[in-house]
């Protein structure tokens, strides 16, 4: 009985923890758009690139737009539509993309942590910068659950935190 | 002394669970696409390891990895559709994981083999169909008669 209850306790603990990387970041607004704006957005398009040197494929990029727009969509339907003239054109840069190392979280928790930095920019038809904001996703658990953790599940968070954007 | 009764045992399990995933599952496994509204498409499903065609509906058998599975889907009268899968860690994988003293060597052993991860096995990739343009009607231009030029006939 009392295994029984260890059991549920740690695996209790570890959805809870688990959570932890695919939680919303706040964006940090280096160009915050005003209200009105934000209500009357209309994306046309998603994209995203990075700095040179960053390990990331074609495939990583389309994942992560992927998943950008399925919240975005979620949150506010019709707010994306792909290919629409005169739209805002979401653009993000990833200026770090850190897979960790799964053997090196479950070794010791702040060891081998996953990181995704970006810089998120909504462009006018005209290409003007019409909001411009930092999005930051961390991860560093141990044990069990750093080992289970993925950079995707990491994604999903940074994901949403990238839709808080036009929230 | 009467533990080392056990110690055979004990090594031959650990060897066993060693790369859990591994031994109960393969490297490789189906994954089955259909595409929507229409079935008849050619699409390619490649990831780090390899590409695989197929005509929609259809089954291919792809290498297990860590990498995102990419699902291209293409038929004439329709948009290239793409849709992008991440790899999640299956569930003999990770009870491999948590097995003491030799979970981590399990990892490890599944990450190389590509048999800790898994996509799901069943897809619907939606493809808009492309909107013609509208038909460019040519304008009637009504040019004044004072502006028709003349021509001589011989």
């Amino acid at each position: 009985m009392r295994n029984a209850i260890r059991i549920l306790s740690a695996a209790a603990l570890g959805t809870m923890l688990a959570g932890c990387a695919g939680s919303v970041s706040a964006p940090e607004a280096m160009q915050a758009m005003a209200p009105d704006q934000k209500a009357s957005l209309k994306i046309a398009g998603i994209s995203a690139d990075a700095e040179p040197g960053l390990a990331m494929s074609d495939a990583d990029f389309g994942l992560i737009v992927q998943k950008v727009h399925g919240y975005i969509d979620a949150e506010k339907p019709g707010m994306v539509a792909d290919g629409a003239s005169g739209g805002t054109q979401m653009k993000i840069h990833f200026t770090r993309f850190d897979r960790g190392s799964a053997f090196a979280r479950a070794m010791l928790i702040g060891l081998g942590q996953i990181r995704i930095d970006a810089t998120v920019t909504l462009a006018d038809a005209n290409g003007a910068a019409v909001g411009q904001y930092k999005v930051s996703k961390d991860f560093a658990l141990g044990g069990v659950i750093g080992a289970t953790t993925t950079v995707s599940d990491v994604e999903d968070g940074f994901a949403k935190s990238v839709a808080e954007v036009v929230k | 002394m009467r533990y080392l009764k056990f110690a055979p045992a004990s090594a031959a399990a650990a060897l066993v669970c060693c790369g859990c995933a591994s031994v109960v599952e393969k490297s490789v496994q189906t994954v089955q696409v259909a595409t929507a509204p229409e079935n008849g498409a050619q699409c390619s499903l490649s990831n780090e390891r390899g590409k695989w065609l197929l005509v929609s509906p259809g089954v291919a058998t792809v290498e297990k990895s860590a990498s995102v599975l990419l699902i291209d889907c293409i038929k004439p009268g329709y948009q290239e559709a793409k849709l992008y899968v991440e790899p999640k860690i299956s569930t003999a994988a990770t009870v491999g994981m948590m097995l003491p003293y030799v979970g981590l060597l399990s990892a490890a052993a599944d990450a190389e083999s590509g048999a800790g991860q898994k996509y799901p096995d069943n897809y619907v990739v939606n493809m808009k169909p492309i909107v013609a343009p509208p038909q460019a009607t040519a304008p009637t231009v009504s040019t004044p008669a004072s502006n028709q030029t003349k021509g001589n006939m011989p």
